[in-house]
């Protein structure tokens, strides 16, 4: 067995464990277990980078039972790219909460509302487990009960923020469950003609079967599961009371993390389980006007925001419409070529990946000004970038990620999809995409700037306390993702060398 | 030919699965829900499943039931409310709309399943050739705990993790807070409400053998019906009863429920550590010693179960200030 | 039991139609008690199509038993947060003294 087998179970179990003892320990030796756990998580990721790097797809058995019976992780570039962004925002986040307690929510204590919550610390490492899991499962009922494991700690993460919080929790909670129950009845159909759950027997079973019915039935199914789980336009209600009522770490978690959980599994059904049927175009063709619905209806809204969190949390269901438009030309038509595929899928991916970062900084961003101002009404914040020039710098960084602007890979992600709009002649996806990033300028215009504008903040302001120590790291921590928005632009080329291992093509 | 049995078992499922959605009372659905869950373990014991029938009694009818039906007597009537919204205009619109929608999907997703030409499972000859490896005799017990025991492993993460949500939603956030190291429920120390002494008297009669019978579960699993998961549900409904009938276990509750909840995940991962350590792939049993490492691990797992479950009732009731 | 083709026909058409009217009653009902007992239906549904599935060789398939009884916990574990965070929501708005009364 080799480091990146060890590396493989060690990714889902060993943060398990994490949770399960912090569970136990007081109340600092927590955050101690958090960022090692972290540290240690980051550390196991690279093994797996540097062996799909090599060109080499990692497989592990677990227990030693091959499949259809038992279960098999399998580390390719799909898993080894979320591995990656998943360690370093997960870092970079696990520090900020262990720095700054207050966002990570309140709690009832014998007489009070108290910020800082106990409960993040192993709901936050389970949430992390399941996140890994999902990536690495090769198996259609394993990536259910990760997917379950991701839905339920992100509703107790949501349910943190106290009072307020609690109904869009159990909001989150019914379309995440249900999103997952139909997920599991695709899976249900797929396995009563296939007789296995093993994604790659999956789809070997069914390029034998004739009738293509079903398995369109069942992909119908997984796709409208896992679009109420990512939150696709008409189902994305949920989501923003819950990312923006949310404890203020907890929301980049949610919108830069757990989302791309369900994104991960709806592109393993696509691509890797289910070969292409002949009747599945229009399915594609709907999730692409689904797409561009988003991102223009998604941004308006965004315009029209009064309060920062949400204006981020419409943000996110106009970034999610990016990722659909993709879909009309990610699977190989009769006489298109792979290439014209292979280009969408890694602009996909890339856009996903630059949307996590960003996104993250983002909403740690907002939160961190709303712990400290006590609110995140716009009107109330203007003039308070005057006291966090790090916080601006920041935030202005993940604008230029999320606007897609050279050299971040939100730009390498548009330019991708546009090239491959361009070979398949789609002009009308190129105006959606002119459109979304004019769009998005003017909604981040117009939560940023206020920022910076001169206003006289009263020296009873909670504004205007001294910056702590504390909080000028975390505002560090923000910058950290900030920059990695720019920097991960770099590595463009590297991204589509790994995807190309254990890709289905 | 269907039997008259299940023609009728499969009407009376549908009449109930009514009873439990359409009626306005909390009350009338959550009872229509309890039967539901015996009727579904009779369609699984129809169907040949007795361990499934078995867990669908006791953590479905038993446990999931007792849940919504406790919700529903707490607050038969939504606060503020007064009744179930319908809305004002066209109060036949929403459920006309639903029920065609949900038989025009019925009918679209049943002439598929009767289309397809069903495969039988390909993992059957596997499943029987490599049991004996297992240690176990009881071929559902050997998928839990050694084939799929990853499945298994992240599934009672799944539970530990509800139970640290629900205490997080109680007093100091179910763990100790800063400078305290007792566990912080409020639940624990605040009895439940009377009950007639008749019911205090039946419950305590009741748990002595409900003990028995989830220790005979845990301890049959391995070679017949049985396992972790109906036997932690026998035993968490032991403890509710015991709890109800005012026995005080609030010393035991704050003492042991947080590490019997993280000892059955600990456990696990730890024996799945072992093979690594020995340069076998993750969740390696050896045959030699594959039945010490499935009953240990399944006995703390129950234990884990038991206290997850139970955390579960412990922390229903609200705390005080929560308004 | 030799469960026949007809007998497992029979379930499935009821587990698919605990699945589809659950699901439908869950999008349009707003009590929060009758959604949480909607999508404890819906799944449930889903189970018993798993185990019929199970049930059509010989003897009833041990894994997707085994799947099931997975499925089942997990219903149990959102069960049980959906039903705490719905007596928090609604303690909210209970009459602020004695209002705990059973």
């Amino acid at each position: 067995m080799t480091w990146t087998q060890f590396s493989l179970g060690a990714l889902v179990l060993l943060p398990m464990l994490g949770a399960a003892v912090a569970m136990l320990l007081p109340h600092r030796g927590r955050r101690v277990l958090g960022v090692g756990t972290a540290v240690v998580i980051a550390a196991l990721t690279v093994p797996v980078l540097v062996t799909v790097t090599a060109g080499e797809l990692t497989e592990l058995v677990l227990g030693g039972f091959d499949a259809p019976l038992g279960i098999h992780l399998r580390g390719d570039g799909l898993a080894a790219v979320f591995l990656g962004a998943t360690s370093l925002v997960g870092l970079i986040l696990t520090s900020y909460a262990a720095v700054l307690p207050k966002s990570t929510g309140t709690y009832l204590s014998s007489t009070a509302w108290v910020p800082g919550h106990p409960g993040f610390w192993p709901l936050w490492l389970g949430c992390w487990s399941g996140l890994n899991a999902v990536y690495l499962s090769g198996d259609l009922f394993n990536l259910y009960v990760a997917l379950e494991l991701v839905g339920l700690t992100a509703v107790a993460l949501v349910a943190l923020g106290g009072r307020s919080s609690w109904e869009p929790a159990l909001r989150y909670l019914f379309i995440a469950v249900l999103g997952s129950l139909m997920f599991l009845a695709g899976v249900g159909l797929l396995a009563s003609v296939t007789g296995t759950l093993d994604l790659q027997q999956t789809r070997q079973a069914l390029e034998e079967l004739d009738d293509p019915t079903l398995s369109l039935l069942a992909l119908t199914l997984m796709t409208m599961g896992l679009g109420m789980k990512i939150a696709l336009l008409p189902m994305h209600r949920w989501l923003v009371p819950a990312h923006s009522s949310a404890p203020g770490v907890v929301s980049p978690i949610l919108s830069g993390l757990v989302i791309k959980a369900a994104l991960v599994v709806l592109l393993r059904c696509w691509l890797w389980a289910v070969p292409v049927l002949p009747g599945a175009e229009w399915l594609t063709w709907l999730l692409g006007g689904l797409g561009a619905a988003a991102v223009v209806i998604g941004s308006v809204l965004a315009l029209r925001q009064d309060r920062l969190k949400p204006l981020v949390a419409y943000s996110t269901v106009a970034q999610i419409g990016y990722w659909f438009l993709a879909f009309p030309l990610l699977l190989p038509g009769e006489n298109d070529d792979a290439a014209l595929a292979s280009g969408a899928y890694s602009a996909v991916i890339a856009l996903a990946l630059g949307h996590a970062l960003a996104k993250a900084g983002l909403f740690t961003a907002a939160g961190f000004l709303k712990d400290r101002c006590g609110t995140d009404e716009i009107e109330a914040l203007r003039g308070a970038g005057a006291h966090h020039p790090t916080l601006i710098l920041a935030m202005g960084l993940c604008a230029v990620g999320l606007l897609g602007l050279p050299i971040s890979l939100g730009f390498t992600g548009k330019w991708q999809l546009a090239t491959a709009a361009v070979a398949a002649e789609h002009w009308w996806l190129i105006l959606v995409l002119g459109a979304g990033t004019l769009l998005s300028a003017a909604y981040l215009l117009r939560g940023i700037a206020p920022l910076l504008m001169q206003a006289e903040v009263d020296d009873d302001a909670p504004a205007a306390n001294p910056v702590t120590i504390r909080e000028r790291v975390g505002e560090f921590a923000v910058l950290a993702l900030g920059v990695a928005t720019l920097a991960t632009g770099l590595l463009g080329v590297w991204l589509s060398d790994l995807l190309e291992v254990g890709s289905w093509w | 030919m269907i039997s008259p049995l299940d023609i009728t078992l499969g009407l009376a499922v549908l009449a109930v699965t009514g009873l439990s959605l359409i009626p306005r009372s909390r009350l009338v659905i959550s009872m229509g829900f309890l039967v539901l869950g015996v009727l579904a373990a009779l369609v699984w014991l129809r169907l040949d499943a007795l361990d499934v029938a078995l867990a669908e009694a006791a953590i479905g009818t038993g446990l999931l039931s007792g849940l919504i039906v406790w919700l529903a007597v707490r607050s038969p009537v939504p606060p503020g409310a007064g009744a179930m919204e319908t809305s004002p205009r066209l109060p036949w619109l929403r459920p006309a709309i639903g029920v065609l929608a949900g038989a025009s999907m019925t009918v679209v997703v049943a002439s598929v399943w009767l289309r397809a030409e069903h495969h039988l499972p390909q993992w059957r000859e596997a499943a029987e050739s490599q049991l004996p490896d297992t240690g176990v005799e009881h071929p559902i017990t050997g998928v839990l705990l050694a084939f799929r025991a990853y499945d298994t492993l992240l599934e009672s993460g799944i539970l530990m993790l509800t139970a640290a949500a629900v205490l997080a939603l109680s007093r100091n956030g179910g763990l100790s807070a800063e400078g305290a190291h007792r566990l912080g429920v409020h639940q624990t120390y605040v009895p439940m409400p009377p009950v007639p002494s008749a019911l205090s008297w039946a419950a305590r009669l009741l748990a002595p053998p409900l003990v028995l019978l989830g220790l005979w579960l845990l301890f049959a699993g391995s070679t017949d019906s049985g396992g972790a998961f109906q036997s932690g549900a026998v035993l968490a409904a032991a403890l509710i009863l015991l709890r109800s009938a005012q026995v005080d276990i609030s010393s035991l509750t704050a003492h042991w429920l947080r590490p019997l909840l993280v000892g059955g995940v600990v456990v696990f991962i730890s024996a799945g550590l072992v093979g690594p350590l020995l340069g076998l792939p993750w969740l390696s049993w050896e045959p030699e010693w594959a039945f010490a490492a499935v009953l240990s691990v399944e006995i703390l797992l129950t234990a884990g179960i038991t206290a997850g479950l139970y955390a579960l009732f412990l922390t229903l009731e609200n705390p005080e200030g929560v308004r | 039991m030799d469960a026949g083709m007809d007998t497992i026909t029979w379930y499935l058409l009821i587990a698919t139609s605990m699945t589809v009217f659950g699901m439908v009653r869950l999008l349009l009902v707003r009590d929060m008690l009758a959604r949480l007992i909607a999508l404890d239906v819906t799944g449930i549904g889903v189970l018993v199509t798993l185990v019929a599935l199970a049930a059509r060789s010989e003897s009833t398939d041990p894994v997707l038993q085994a799947l099931v009884i997975t499925g089942l916990v997990i219903a149990v574990a959102f069960t049980g947060l959906g039903a705490v965070l719905i007596r928090r929501i609604e303690g909210q708005h209970e009459d602020p003294p004695g209002g705990e009364q059973s």
